[in-house]
């Protein structure tokens, strides 16, 4: 997860659409998910709800107060504590 | 509602045993949270099943047996589960269910809105090899979403019936039922998904020789479990594959409608307005509840009073006889008069909140906020539920992962105060201080609360994976469920809590007859001199150990007058009303953290609300000096 947040500082021509935190990103956005925290069993949780590698989310809002970000992944509102979503890699989609 | 002749025919709350011979086949309502699971039992169950707007609303296995075309079922409300690699004991419960044999029939409820995650349970429900049919429902959400669901194309496709309802209006509830029992008739299921032996020898060469998994060949095995998360995270794809081309090919888009309830969502959790509306909704909220109580309670103190004069003049006083009448007659009075002209609306104004999907937008708005105190949002659900009463409040922290959340959430639940301790503040700060009173001790009871989470959250640190949370749609509240939701609620103080407010009150009359409350008073007078209230009050707290309101009710009875004011300062019914807010929880509310945090952690919960409680009922003692209040 560090190395692919390392190459893309590294060259930035590609940063369009280099992977970068899902709490980076501004409401309305898409994304497409690259990599997922480990641990706490938070792949699986994320799974069932939409939120897998390779899937896209749309995000909705952002909270004040580093307050959660509010995604729309396959037609439902799923909210993410800033912290989790800041461990989230994604992509940014056109 | 009586569908085709479908009755209520008794209900309990667990489902451990059995199925008695003769009883029916035994349907399990199985389908992801929010789906509407929870109203279609209600449509065919009478009210038993608790149903709310949020995740993990069905914490107990709730049954009950219903005639459906003249044959009986015994149905079976299963908590919501996304999957059935539970991850909470709530979602635990639910598979345990399903894989202990114990449904002869599955009705898996799916929100067609949402049809290509539901369809990934339902997958996984096919390999139980257990007889199912597809409910699914709200197909009114999915039109104006814009999607046209073929039913017949589903059913083909997944060999099973399909079933199209709007739980909520009861349309095509029926079917699903005499679907069901059709179906139940048939025997179980043949394998009708095969997996690809691609997927599947990838994850063989993924497992230990000896592991037990269950794929294609093995379907009736936990998914393995024993496997790992890899394996396991192999199969979720698979799954969620097919149940994407399934959706893909009987779904066909149009245009979604205009649905104000975006713009609405919008405005509820906006980062400024969103927090400008939950304190107004919240204010408003109280100030109704108030409102309603304190006409209520005016126009029922009257009428009671009258009603007493001709008992109370034929009666005479100094016998034993009339202060046992007139103490219990006064037990009575007080839970018509002070507790259920606040707690009606109380009910009624939560449920409403609940049912419309408001919750889960507070947990939005506040997580970032409990972050500052160790907690996420999700704990806000407990929290405001505790403010209805604490008992289901520590029952619904199971759908916390942790053990340390389940623990914080359950001891900040019961500081927040319950309907019973509202009405106290209601009917004695509000009514003889001014409803900007009740709501200062509400505000000051946020702030301990908020405190008290930032300080156990200290002493118990840990990090978890924060919010994980789906925020489901607003929906229109029914009426009817409402109401029954209100009354199921209502019902536990009628039949309990009101036979014990007589009760006491009876007691304490004898016990004042005798003088025996000197003696209580008396050990009970450091305490009460520390407070700076009267010692006749001392007795009173005892009673609200068993409930809150208790304390109040009895009082009217020590003190020996509804007119509070004219024997209590100002002062003295802050303190009291103080105190009361922090003190330690019920009897019933001990218990149920008991089983949930177990016997030590209890122990020091109440010992630390005690210990608020004193600290703060010593510390409104020096308001007067800062407010000058008489």
């Amino acid at each position: 997860m560090t190395a692919l947040l390392d190459r893309s500082s590294d060259s930035p021509e590609i940063a369009a659409s280099a992977p970068v935190p899902l709490d980076s990103l501004t409401p309305q956005a898409r994304a497409e998910i690259v990599a997922l925290p480990e641990g706490h069993g938070a792949a699986r949780r994320l799974a069932e709800l939409g939120i897998f590698i390779g899937g896209q989310v749309k995000v909705v809002r952002i909270a004040p107060l580093s307050g959660p970000v509010l995604l729309e992944v396959r037609g439902s509102l799923v909210a993410l504590g800033r912290r989790l979503a800041h461990r989230i890699v994604v992509r940014v989609l056109a | 509602m009586n569908l085709f002749g479908t009755r209520p025919a008794g209900c309990c709350s667990t489902c451990s045993e059995s199925c008695q011979p003769g009883s029916g086949p035994r349907v399990a309502l199985v389908g992801q949270p929010n789906c509407g699971k929870s109203t279609l039992f209600n449509a065919v169950a009478g009210y038993r099943s608790a149903t709310g707007n949020f995740v993990g609303t069905t914490v107990r296995l709730t049954r009950s047996r219903v005639r459906v075309n003249s044959s009986a079922i015994e149905l079976v409300d299963l908590p919501g589960t996304y999957s059935l690699t539970a991850t909470s004991p709530v979602e635990r419960a639910a598979r345990d269910f399903l894989f202990g044999g114990n449904a002869d029939v599955i009705i898996n409820v799916i929100d067609a809105a949402l049809l290509s995650r539901s369809l990934e349970l339902t997958l996984e429900l096919l390999d139980l090899g257990i007889p199912l049919v597809v409910c699914l429902n709200m197909v009114d959400e999915a039109s104006r979403n814009g999607m046209t669901i073929s039913a017949e194309t589903l059913s083909r496709a997944l060999g099973v019936p399909v079933v199209e309802t709007v739980a909520s209006r009861g349309t095509g509830v029926a079917q699903v039922f005499s679907q069901a029992l059709k179906s139940g008739q048939t025997p179980r299921l043949e394998q009708s998904l095969i997996w690809p032996e691609s997927a599947v020898e990838r994850l063989e060469a993924s497992l230990p020789p000896k592991a037990e998994c269950a794929v294609g060949a093995l379907p009736r095995r936990r998914p393995a479990e024993a496997a790992g998360e890899t394996a396991d995270l192999l199969i979720v794809a698979e799954r969620r594959r097919r149940a994407e081309r399934l959706a893909a090919e009987s779904v066909t888009f149009g245009r979604p409608r205009a649905d104000f309830r975006a713009s609405l969502d919008r405005l509820l959790t906006h980062p400024v307005f969103g927090y400008v509306f939950l304190v107004l909704i919240l204010v408003g909220f109280f100030w109704a509840v108030f409102g309603i109580g304190a006409w209520l309670e005016k126009e029922l103190l009257a009428l009671m009073a009258s009603a007493y004069r001709p008992i109370g003049a034929s009666l005479g006083t100094g016998t034993m006889f009339s202060s046992l009448v007139r103490s219990l007659w006064d037990g009575f009075v007080g839970g018509a008069t002070i507790v259920l002209p606040y707690l009606l609306p109380f009910l009624f104004g939560l449920a409403l909140l609940e049912d419309a999907g408001y919750l889960p937008r507070v947990a939005y708005l506040l997580d970032g906020l409990l972050h500052r105190i160790g907690l996420h949002g999700t704990s806000v659900v407990p929290i405001m539920l505790g403010y209805g009463c604490s008992v289901p409040a520590c029952l619904s922290t199971r759908v916390l992962p942790s053990r340390r959340d389940r623990f914080l959430a359950s001891v900040l639940a019961t500081l927040v105060p319950c309907s019973a301790r509202s009405t106290v503040i209601f009917a004695l700060a509000a009514f003889y201080l001014g409803p900007a009173w009740a709501l200062a001790i509400f505000a000051f009871n946020a702030l301990v609360v908020f405190f008290s989470g930032w300080l156990l959250a200290r002493l118990w640190p840990e990090v978890s994976i924060g919010m994980i949370l789906e925020v489901p749609r607003y929906q229109w509240p029914s009426l009817r469920m409402t109401s029954r939701k209100v009354w199921l609620r209502l019902r536990e103080f009628v039949v309990v809590s009101w036979p014990l407010l007589i009760f006491g009150s009876g007691v304490l009359g004898l016990v004042e007859f005798w003088h025996a409350d000197r003696l209580i008073n008396t050990a009970l007078s450091p305490l009460m001199s520390a407070l700076g209230l009267p010692a006749a009050v001392g007795v009173t707290l005892i009673f609200g150990v068993l409930r809150k309101e208790l304390s109040m009710i009895m009082l009217v009875q020590a003190l020996g007058t509804t007119n509070i004011h004219a024997v209590l300062t100002s002062t003295q019914i802050l303190t009291f009303t103080v105190f009361l807010t922090f003190y330690i929880p019920c009897l019933a509310t001990l218990a149920a953290m008991t089983r949930e945090i177990g016997k030590k952690l209890t122990a020091l919960a109440a010992a630390y609300s005690f210990a608020l409680a004193t600290l703060f009922g010593i510390a409104v003692r020096f308001l007067p000096r800062l407010f000058a209040l008489a």
